[in-house]
């Protein structure tokens, strides 16, 4: 007997799930477009500050696609924004992981980085080894929970002993996307990057603080936690100390 | 008879432990030769007396032979109660020239004292100073041409003839210092009869190639080796030592004796090849050869790769051999790493070496490949010769392209270079590509979560409670009937209507309702007996007193043929209903 809560759960996922069906305004899409296309036409100009502008004003308005980041970190490439560049590259691959160019481009723009960061964890191994986005990964998920609870249940019902083995098959399968989208969904590091020539940080945000290290542009760090007008950072090789928010963008 | 051996072995070395090492230490050094033939092994003996650990002695004044250990053996005696323990070196020297010399002194260091012997003349004479004896050991070395030309491949052949068993044989063969030596074939053995007498024969050939005119000396090859000389081991006398050594633990019963052998140096006379006609282009090539050339196709079009191939094999040194310059008008030639397969025939090294040159025609009509001309000298005429091959034709058709940039040869790129790398940047920006945002907002998350980890799980739940409720069914035949009665029952009464039969259809449908939800038969329930079927159904006293009290209204309504009424209908139904409500929570309870 379906009970009516299992009915009342069901349609709460349905009214959840409903923004994905939802078309965006074609009108809107289209407005964004020309802004896009304006950007890039004065990129190509070489107006690069236009260009940064342009782009700025479209991730301001929603339209932080994979591809606006992209082009966003070439103009502030061009523009010797090095930090700025690094950012939105790094922007871009979450949205595109796997595109040649944005891993080209973020690769090169961090060896012109003037800090050189031992990696320590397996934060950078574990991303260059799944390369989804979120939504891939979460429908890769609901894919694999959609199989295997189906075969689970017509287990159930029917008692076909042969259907153990697409079951244990999609069971694997299922808990993989688990692991996989608990990475990409939960662990989501705020990041950030160094846009000022030098900046030091600090071993708190008072008077008496001390000066810890020196980054310059372009360096990267994971944020852990902010005040007004102070982050604490932490390195890849394990450094942590407070930055000022005006020396980076997060 | 072996362990009473040992205990014996290690009852006196127990015993003569104490006394050992209380004798001076000394050294003798001695031999049974004090004249020797040239290129004659000799056994020298190094005594040391008195000394429990002797390390192995220096010998001095040994630079005139060549001396190598050969073994060590060690005695002890106890004669009336005293212990002598002496450790003899074996030794096996060689001459390296003839004359007269002083060797030894034999030094040895013990406890930071050096001790040492006597020494020993030997002579040593040209030839043999002794009647060879019937050796079961022979080797012997030859070439088949003694006065090659340079370049010119001759074989030397090793031979060891053996009647006899030699274990742990090690062969060195000379420097062969002035040639080129390459393996010829892989060792071979054979049986042969020499002097009357069968041997056994390993024959290894090697392929010499003379790089110098001039006198050369191939060296002697020498083979050290232990010959075991069956039946000819000393018996030795009664006593437990003897015996011990004897016995089969030691495996064999022959006498092994170090040997070494040598065959003679060979003198080989190289002579330059004649000047006279020597021909242009003679790059050293000596031997017999012959040449082939193809083309991978006769028909090419502008810009298109074809490829020449010219094969030269034959007997000699082929490895040197090259190829004239080929100047082909209306082609450009790109040149492949030549290959060499080296092949034994008739006893000698030769084989095949492959040129490979990709041709691009430059332009459409006939070219012709000219005849390659290779020249040799055959050290058996003793003149000079030319491997050619055949002119080629080959038909060029206009093409696309007016030169191939990547010719290939045998379907490999030509002479490839390092890219260049004179400058770097970002790549460019992307014009196509989605603009809107494909970051994911918290409900879609959420959705696509709850689907995954809710909504799949609960509809294998839902299909897990209704296997469930199946397998209740099967095994409780009332579960079906319980579970329906409530739903008959508010169905019912609906149906009960304000007339002449509402209390008798009210009447069955509590009956009817209290008989379904705890399954016995409700038809039958008397006010009687109502508290005797509901009380052990841990009904409330309230619930069944209810019960009983509506079973007496409906009783005495249906015996005193009451009518129902409008009024009394609703108040009725109002009561059933509560009735059933607090049946149903009581026994879920």
């Amino acid at each position: 007997m379906i009970r009516p809560q299992s009915i009342r759960l069901f349609l709460l996922a349905l009214w959840l799930a409903a923004p994905l069906a939802r078309a965006a305004d074609p009108e809107a899409v289209e407005a964004l477009a020309k802004k896009f296309q304006a950007a890039n036409q004065a990129f190509e100009t070489g107006s690069y500050k236009d260009a940064i502008a342009g782009y700025e004003a479209l991730l301001a308005g929603g339209a932080a696609s994979g591809v606006v980041h992209y082009n966003l970190g070439d103009a502030y490439f061009r523009d010797k924004e090095l930090g700025r560049a690094i950012f939105h590259f790094r922007k871009a691959r979450e949205a595109l992981p796997r595109d040649p160019d944005v891993r080209f481009n973020l690769g090169f723009a961090r060896a012109r980085a003037t800090d050189r960061i031992e990696q320590k964890g397996l934060g950078a191994a574990i991303e260059a080894a799944l390369p989804f986005t979120e939504r891939e990964a979460l429908r890769a998920l609901a894919a694999a929970a959609a199989l295997f609870f189906a075969f689970l249940a017509a287990r159930t019902l029917t008692k076909r002993e042969w259907l153990f083995w697409p079951e244990l098959a999609t069971g694997l399968v299922f808990a993989l996307t688990v692991a996989v989208a608990a990475e990409k969904a939960l662990y989501r590091p705020h990041f950030g990057v160094v846009t000022a020539a030098e900046a030091g940080v600090y071993s708190g945000t008072g008077k008496d603080t001390t000066l810890l290290f020196s980054l310059h542009e372009g360096a990267e760090f994971s944020v852990e936690n902010g005040e007004a007008d102070w982050v604490r950072i932490q390195l890849a090789d394990g450094k942590r100390g407070w930055l000022k928010r005006q020396d980076a963008i997060f | 008879m072996r362990i009473r051996s040992l205990i014996l072995l290690a009852l006196s070395l127990f015993l003569a432990c104490p006394a050992l090492g209380k004798d001076p230490v000394s050294v003798e050094l001695a031999t049974e030769h004090t004249a020797v033939g040239e290129g004659e092994d000799f056994q020298l003996q190094v005594t040391v007396h008195g000394s429990r650990d002797a390390k192995q002695p220096i010998i001095a004044n040994a630079e005139a032979f060549e001396v190598q250990q050969t073994g060590t053996t060690s005695q002890v005696q106890i004669i009336n109660g005293s212990t002598s323990l002496a450790t003899t070196f074996l030794f096996q020297a060689t001459p390296k020239r003839p004359g007269t010399f002083t060797i030894g002194p034999a030094r040895l260091t013990v406890d930071g004292k050096t001790v040492e012997s006597g020494t020993l003349a030997i002579q040593v004479v040209k030839g043999a100073t002794q009647p060879a004896k019937e050796s079961p050991f022979r080797v012997a070395a030859e070439i088949d041409e003694k006065a090659p030309y340079v370049g010119q491949q001759i074989v030397y052949t090793f031979r060891f003839f053996s009647r006899g068993r030699l274990t742990g044989a090690q062969l060195s063969f000379p420097d062969f210092n002035g040639f080129l030596k390459e393996e010829l074939e892989k060792q071979k053995e054979y049986e042969t009869v020499q002097d009357g007498a069968r041997w056994s024969v390993t024959e290894i050939k090697l392929a010499l190639f003379p790089q110098t005119a001039g006198a050369l000396t191939i060296g002697p090859a020498t083979l050290h080796g232990n010959a075991v000389v069956e039946g000819t081991r000393r018996r030795r006398g009664n006593s437990p030592f003897d015996q011990f050594f004897d016995d089969d633990f030691f495996g064999m019963r022959g006498e092994v004796k170090r040997i070494t052998l040598r065959t003679p140096p060979l003198a080989v006379a190289v002579h330059e090849v004649p000047e006279a006609g020597k021909p242009a282009g003679y790059a050293g090539l000596i031997g017999s050869f012959q040449a082939r050339a193809l083309l991978s196709k006769s028909d090419v079009a502008v810009g298109d790769s074809v490829t020449l191939t010219v094969e030269l094999s034959g007997t000699g040194n082929v490895r040197d051999a090259r190829l004239p310059d080929l100047k082909l008008e209306g082609l450009k030639v790109y040149d492949d790493q030549p290959v060499v397969k080296t092949a034994v025939s008739d006893g000698h090294l030769g084989g095949t070496k492959t040129f490979k040159k990709a041709l691009v025609p430059l332009k459409a009509g006939t070219v012709t490949v000219p005849a390659i001309r290779i020249p040799y000298f055959d050290p058996k005429a003793k003149t000079y010769r030319v491997a050619e091959t055949p002119p080629l034709g080959l038909t060029v058709a206009p093409g696309t392209a007016e030169e191939a940039p990547r010719p290939a040869a045998g379907g490999q790129p030509l002479s490839k270079k390092d890219i260049s790398v004179v400058g770097s940047d970002i790549m460019p920006i992307k014009h196509a590509g989605a603009v809107l945002s494909e970051d994911m907002g918290p409900g879609e998350r959420l959705a696509w979560l709850l689907f995954s980890l809710a909504v799949c799980p609960a509809l294998w739940g839902i299909a897990f409670a209704v296997d469930r409720a199946r397998a209740r069914r099967r095994a409780d035949s009332g579960y079906e009937r319980r579970s329906r009665a409530y739903r008959k029952f508010t169905q019912g009464l609906d149906r009960i209507a304000p007339d002449a039969d509402g209390f008798a259809a009210s009447s069955a449908l509590l009956r009817g309702y209290l008989g379904d939800r705890f399954d016995f038969d409700g038809l039958a329930l008397t006010p009687i007996d109502a508290e005797r079927k509901l009380r052990p159904l841990r009904l409330s006293d309230a619930t069944i007193r209810e019960t009983e009290e509506l079973l007496k209204l409906f009783e005495r309504a249906e015996y005193g043929g009451e009518r129902l009424d409008e009024r009394t209908g609703e108040r009725l139904k109002e009561r059933l209903a509560a009735l059933a409500k607090q049946v149903e929570k009581e026994a879920s309870a």
